[in-house]
């Protein structure tokens, strides 16, 4: 309990800091906020204006309250650019994002664990072999290359699925692989050798004398002491995709958060750069304090201290 | 003359690897009665482990394996008995009680879940009722709460013969 509690505090300061990192190193990236909003005509007099009106002119740690302040009453502001609700945009394409990143997920997991085990249970067989190729290949393979390979293969030769678009089952399919790929890979060699360690602990034997079934043994076992640190860095492995999914949305043109955001970053839109770093940072410290959380309860060990 | 009920004849235990093997227990024979005490008594490394280990078939194979030699259980010859006829044999009519109890308990596990585990691969009862005769069985040995280390040896008695 005193754990959750101290996890939480430290969320809660992380995401403090964050957010006057990130509101201070948008201003520091260089571009004109103005550019989007006044014709390429303006004079210097009209910019200097609308950027007086946007408040661009206030001391940093003004504007920084100032916005904060609007950001705890629920007003999230309009897009510099298009004047678009920035509530409407993170409903709209957040939903996009969270099909994409628990399809990732869910082959992260879903995959991985599975092939990990029948690798470490078939040690040194032919299958061990061909899964740890795979995770070696996925692990060693850029994401943004993997995709481009994937719609070269895939889409253009093959043209069994296609190259970009959303968000039918068909397109999330090369998305989500591609963005669940190095996860996938680094979760099989977790789970081989957490499953490696473990057989030869000397529980499993005391656990064999007392006539319990391979099937128990192993499925009951000496999977969930293997589980402790793949649950644990689970948190660390959603961190993965939202950072990912930056990249793979924008070659995959899927209309998510991460498309949004860089795309709002590259015109120096504050508001809605600012107000998706720090959901996607949101979501991130989130998922480590699950994954803190899920530790505990996967490890009775914890519990109790 | 009574038979023994359990009769080791000429074992003989290995251990092989693709470039050498050689043996660990080598031509042991032994008669334990019903109502007797044997103890093996040994420097470490003269094979008192893996004759246990072979007699309960939980010789980590390979590369360890017994070569020759008969061991017989109420008649049953352990060697060739089927998987599921000697699990039934191990914690029920053998049991074990290993040496270094921090490492031979599950730590994800509770003491009471892996006895009452236990018992349910020997008796036919609930899962409840198996919790029950689980925590009979600790009171029995004398088990407070907390655990200590110094307990786990007997909890790791309880464990093996928690069916018995």
């Amino acid at each position: 309990m005193k754990r959750v509690l101290a996890r939480t505090v430290y969320m809660v300061v992380v995401l403090v800091l964050s957010s006057i990192a990130v509101f201070y190193a948008i201003r520091l990236s260089g571009g004109d906020a103005v550019a989007a909003r006044v014709p390429a005509s303006a004079s210097a007099e009209e910019r200097e204006a609308v950027r007086e009106q946007l408040g661009l002119n206030d001391p940093f740690h003004e504007q920084y309250f100032d916005y904060m302040g609007r950001l705890f009453t629920g007003d999230l502001g309009n897009s510099l650019t298009n004047n678009a609700d920035i509530g409407k945009l993170l409903t709209d394409h957040g939903r996009n994002s969270l099909i994409l990143g628990v399809a990732a997920f869910v082959l992260v997991f879903g995959v991985g664990i599975p092939l990990g085990m029948l690798a470490s249970l078939r040690r040194n067989s032919w299958w061990d072999g061909g899964i740890m190729t795979f995770s070696v290949a996925g692990m060693a393979v850029p994401n943004f290359w993997l995709a481009l390979l994937a719609v070269w293969l895939f889409a253009s030769v093959l043209g069994w699925l296609p190259s970009a678009g959303c968000c039918g089952p068909k397109q999330l399919v090369l998305p989500a692989v591609v963005l669940a790929m190095e996860g996938m890979a680094l979760t099989v060699r977790m789970t081989r050798s957490a499953m490696l360690e473990n057989l030869n602990q000397d529980f499993v034997r005391t656990l064999r004398s007392g006539g319990l079934s391979e099937s128990k043994v192993i499925g009951r076992h000496v999977f969930r002491n293997a589980l402790v640190p793949i649950v644990s860095l689970a948190g660390l492995r959603i961190g993965q995709i939202v950072g990912y999914a930056l990249v793979v949305e924008t070659i995959f043109g899927w209309p998510g958060l991460g498309q949004v955001l860089v795309n709002a970053v590259l015109r120096r839109d504050y508001p809605v750069a600012q107000f998706f770093s720090l959901v996607l940072i949101t979501i991130v410290l989130l998922s480590n304090w699950l994954a803190d959380v899920g530790y505990t309860v996967v490890n009775p060990r914890l519990r109790r201290s | 003359m009574t038979v023994p009920l359990l009769s080791i004849d000429g074992l003989r235990t290995m251990v092989s690897s693709r470039r050498e093997s050689f043996d660990v227990v080598r031509g042991l024979s032994l008669d334990i009665y019903a109502n007797e005490v044997l103890c093996l008594v040994g420097e470490s490394g003269c094979g008192k482990s893996i004759t246990a280990l072979s007699i309960m078939r939980l010789l980590p194979t390979p590369p360890v394996r017994v070569r020759e030699g008969a061991i017989r259980f109420r008649g049953e010859d352990l060697l060739s008995v089927s998987g599921k006829r000697m699990r039934s044999i191990r914690a029920d009519s053998i049991s074990m009680i290993f040496q270094d109890p921090l490492t031979s308990l599950d730590p994800v596990f509770t003491v009471g879940d892996v006895i009452g585990e236990v018992i349910r691969a020997h008796r036919d009862v609930s899962k409840d009722e198996a919790r029950r005769l689980a925590g009979d069985a600790l009171t029995k040995v004398g088990l407070p709460d907390p655990i200590s280390s110094s307990i786990r040896t007997r909890t790791n008695c309880r464990e093996v013969c928690g069916s018995g």
